[in-house]
């Protein structure tokens, strides 16, 4: 028998109650992470992708409802209000970076505070041990001279310090998964690097399982093992990192990869998908991409179903690309038909 | 005892306000905090003169003592004579320079009414004047901060909506109505609580009560409104991602940047129950304290117990602002760095 995933969810349905009434940000979704894994979930902004990682982290709240869905951690149900499951697990074996570091640290207390807490609630270290072990972190993620920095404000931090500081603050209640909501968007291309390659290092040195949420596609095929692409609270295509870009299934991921700039390609205009996200308060019937989508026909108006292609694969379409043939340039053909 | 040592005791009140920094830091810091209250505190002496000379003034092109402290049938001669003994007589200029001769040396002069030392008046009623507004205005920021909280943590709760209802009555009642509804109904109705006077503890129960009820409205709103703007910030989202208790969240994260204009109102409730709300509320409720002193010194236009009354409070007021002054920067010390 194989081991239960590392966290697992399943038909999750998330509502938010506004003036014009009732939508589903989160449209049914499932998805796994096994251990040692790194989960990319793309998509724009909007597709639900960080409410989804809210929802794991118990971050939904009014007028934001979890209104269906199971979540398990190690095969043990995350149990919990509509709002999600209670602290338990969330914090101290899932922690979460955000994207904003410069809005992320509570701007009067010292991030040495703000470390030490976790470790106090979470590793029940006291005083003197707790500061010991934040200086520790803080060097993990490559401050230099922790132990003063310690007393310092987050203002007198850069943007690139900062979030280095929140993977250090993520990092401290030694989780097993770590949430990395855009990690780098709010950064400088420099910087954005510089973390990168922090997080690929703090995972492959502690052996951590990261679920990394972005909309940038570069990002994903430099860290990940498994992609899950998100559209309209839902999740369109779900495959190894490889076969997604190799094959795209969907043709939202086709668009996707297409909209990306290449090194390769002399063409100097960046292709983009027609149209705009629909409004998630008036979504179209069926399928959600329907409107946008060059393969769309008459019975994309029925709900697609996930059609499983094999070694992990899954799509929700009722016209997925033709599987690869050699190198998935037939594919891209296709899709710009 | 070296130098070092001592110099480091000397700087170590400061040291202990600006919490938040590195040892490194703390003796560069706290010679910041010295400077930044010597400011302060030069800003204050600048106040207190202003609001003292504009009273001068105003009290003697407004009206005339002598008018009212000899009988109708006085003569003129015995007018100038009384005038010349009170030295109302010389050239505006030449009160005020020995005013502020006065002032420099503490010394306001003999209240015209009372023919004893003003400030012997103004120190004596004081202490009522700062127990009642203690009692009542304290009471206000404590019943405010837990209501304020509860209201902000489920907007459109019951609580949010009752404070908030409560909140806009206890705004829109003028203090004075306020008072007289309340000896209406515990004094006359009731006949549980005494109307006039301070002879008994249960004496401040009505006055302390009218003092607080609008500055509880005005607080209840600005802790909600503070507490609801931290709430939504991202780092509480982060703090509770961090699995802390919701105490640790609300209590630590949010409250403590909540605090700043929580305290800015604080101080100014008191600062404003001193400087006006006692008037009506010691008048209402014939509390002895430096509020009914103003109306009976206006009354009697006793220039010398008002100069000396509103010089007292004015240096309360900025006494106070300086100490919000000083906390507001143990909180942030980010203030005054920008």
């Amino acid at each position: 028998m194989t081991p239960p995933p590392l966290l697992e969810i399943e038909d999750l349905v998330v509502s938010f109650t506004t003036r014009r009434g009732v939508f589903e940000a989160v449209r049914g979704v499932s998805l796994h992470v096994e251990p040692g894994e790194t989960l990319g979930i793309v998509g724009e902004s909007g597709s639900g992708k960080s409410v989804t990682m809210q929802a794991v982290m118990g971050l939904i709240e009014a007028p934001g409802a979890i209104e269906r869905g199971a979540m398990r951690w190690n095969g043990e149900p995350l149990s919990g209000t509509r709002h999600g499951p209670r602290a338990a697990v969330a914090g101290r074996e899932i922690a979460m970076v955000f994207q904003d570091a410069m809005t992320s640290l509570n701007p009067l207390l010292t991030v040495g505070v703000q470390i030490t807490e976790v470790l106090r609630r979470h590793k029940g270290l006291k005083a003197a041990a707790a500061s010991a072990r934040a200086s520790e972190l803080l060097r993990l993620v490559g401050i230099t001279n922790p132990e003063g920095r310690l007393h310092y404000l987050p203002h007198q931090f850069s943007g690139g310090m900062r979030q280095r500081i929140m993977i250090a603050m993520a990092l401290a209640a030694e989780p097993a998964l770590l949430i990395a909501d855009e990690p780098t968007t709010a950064l400088d291309v420099t910087i954005q690097a510089q973390i990168v390659d922090l997080l690929a290092e703090l995972r492959d040195r502690l052996h951590l399982s990261v679920v990394l949420v972005t909309h940038d596609m570069g990002l994903v095929a430099e860290l990940c093992d498994r992609v899950a692409v998100m559209y309209a609270g839902r999740i369109v295509e779900t495959a190894p990192v490889q076969e997604l870009f190799a094959a795209p299934a969907h043709p939202y991921t086709a668009g996707l990869l297409r909209s990306m700039p290449r090194l390769d390609d002399s063409a100097g205009r960046l292709e983009a998908i027609e149209g705009s996200p629909p409004d998630p308060s008036d979504l179209p019937e069926g399928c959600a991409f329907r409107t946008r989508c060059p393969r769309a026909q008459e019975d994309c108006i029925h709900d697609p179903l996930t059609t499983d292609l094999g070694s992990g694969r899954g799509v929700a379409c009722w016209h997925p690309l033709a599987p690869p043939v050699a190198h998935g340039q037939e594919a891209r053909v296709h899709a710009g038909e | 005892m070296g130098p070092a040592l001592a110099q480091a005791r000397l700087h170590s009140f400061g040291s202990r306000l600006a919490l938040s920094w590195s040892p490194a830091q703390r003796g560069w810091q706290a010679k910041r905090l010295t400077n930044f209250i010597l400011q302060r505190l030069w800003h204050g002496v600048i106040v207190v003169l202003g609001v003292t000379t504009i009273v001068f003034f105003v009290t003697r092109v407004i009206g005339d003592p002598v008018q009212l402290m000899l009988p109708v049938e006085a003569t003129l001669e015995q007018r100038a004579l009384m005038r010349h003994q009170l030295g109302l007589d010389l050239p505006m200029l030449q009160q005020f320079v020995q005013f502020v001769r006065g002032v420099a040396t503490f010394d306001f002069g003999d209240s015209l009414w009372q023919r004893r030392p003003a400030m012997d008046i103004v120190l004596q009623r004081l202490p009522m004047t700062a127990l009642l507004t203690a009692v009542g205005i304290g009471a206000a920021i404590l019943l405010s901060i837990p209501l304020g909280i509860i209201a902000a943590l489920r907007p459109d709760g019951v609580v949010d909506r009752t404070t908030v209802v409560v909140s806009l009555a206890g705004l829109s009642i003028p203090q004075f109505w306020l008072g007289l509804l309340l000896i209406i109904l515990f004094g006359v109705k009731l006949g549980w609580l005494p109307t006039s006077g301070a002879r008994s503890p249960l004496h401040i129960v009505l006055p302390a009560l009218t003092l607080a009820l609008p500055s509880l409205a005005r607080l209840i709103m600005v802790v909600r409104t503070a507490m609801m703007d931290e709430l939504n910030r991202q780092y509480v989202k982060v703090a509770r991602s961090k699995g802390l208790s919701g105490l640790r969240v609300v209590g630590t994260h949010a409250l403590r940047n909540a605090a700043v204009p929580i305290l800015t109102l604080s101080g100014w409730e008191v600062i404003g129950a001193l400087a006006g709300n006692v008037v009506v509320v010691e008048t209402i409720f014939a509390w002895p304290g430096l509020g009914l002193t103003v109306v009976q010194a206006i009354e009697r236009q006793d220039l010398v117990l008002l100069q000396a009354v509103v010089f007292t409070v004015a240096i309360l007021a900025v006494g106070i602002n300086l100490a919000l002054d000083i906390i507001h920067k143990a909180i942030d010390p980010r203030v005054g760095i920008r």
